[in-house]
């Protein structure tokens, strides 16, 4: 994924400007899609759908369910960066910022997506595109300054359940104080 | 001599579990500074921080390897 002309300096930069702005693009087509159907609904009801999603996801997460949710199951070409020092790059995470264009291997983005969709503001629904686009950033920046190629996805893969945890421990707080923001 | 502590101090900071943490932190802090709002002493504008911690998470969680 990291090649070489996304691995040092600027272009991993534009790598991660990507990314953000991927996430954001998500983030407004979800809450524009999910401004049609929410507005009838009342916020109890808007919140239960949020709750079964993220149920069906921690099932499915555990391998008690089998659902398949829908996913790209492709890489991004890596003939976008034939566009250029920088503005393939930034294609490159534009796309798999999005979410929409490569693997998914975790649920979290769904409910994200659901929260968005069926919860969130406009100015709300940035936030969260952007927070997702940094996150995806995070993993891109570490892996850069972690070491050797895939060293840094050999220790997320020998941690991954635990760090699965904790990252659900963490939006599962943020989703609870969000649903008594609107709730209470 | 000097080098490799340098090398090993700057790689743990980059460990999937340290950067982990620091998203935990960030997130912590932002759910704690909504929470004040819910209760009624905070700015409304805090929640947009939950918002963006929701989306940090989830980021963040897509890490792993296909």
């Amino acid at each position: 994924m990291l090649s070489s002309p996304v691995r040092r300096g600027t272009p991993s930069l534009a790598f991660c400007i990507g990314l953000v702005l991927g996430g954001i693009a998500s983030a407004v087509v979800s809450v524009v899609a999910g401004s049609l159907v929410r507005a009838p609904l009342p916020a109890w009801l808007r919140w239960l759908l949020v709750a079964a999603v993220l149920v069906v996801v921690w099932l499915r997460d555990r391998g008690v369910l089998r659902v398949t949710l829908p996913e790209n199951r492709r890489l991004v070409p890596e003939s976008v960066l034939r566009l250029g020092r920088h503005l393939g790059p930034l294609q490159f995470g534009l796309e798999m910022g999005t979410g929409a264009r490569t693997f998914m291997t975790s649920g979290l983005p769904y409910v994200a997506v659901a929260a968005v969709m069926l919860i969130a503001s406009f100015p709300a629904a940035l936030c969260a595109g952007a927070g997702f686009g940094v996150g995806r950033a995070l993993m891109t920046m570490s892996n850069l300054r972690y070491g050797p190629d895939n060293m840094w996805s050999d220790e997320w893969d020998r941690h991954g359940r635990w760090l699965g945890v904790l990252m659900a421990s963490g939006f599962v707080a943020a989703l609870g104080v969000l649903a008594a923001s609107t709730l209470l | 001599m000097t080098a490799e502590p340098v090398s090993t101090y700057r790689r743990s900071l980059w460990h999937p579990i340290a950067v982990a943490a620091a998203v935990l932190a960030v997130t912590a802090g932002a759910t704690l500074a909504g929470a004040t709002t819910v209760a009624g002493s905070g700015p409304g504008g805090l929640v947009l921080g939950v918002w963006l911690s929701l989306g940090l998470t989830a980021g963040y969680a897509t890490s792993g390897s296909t």
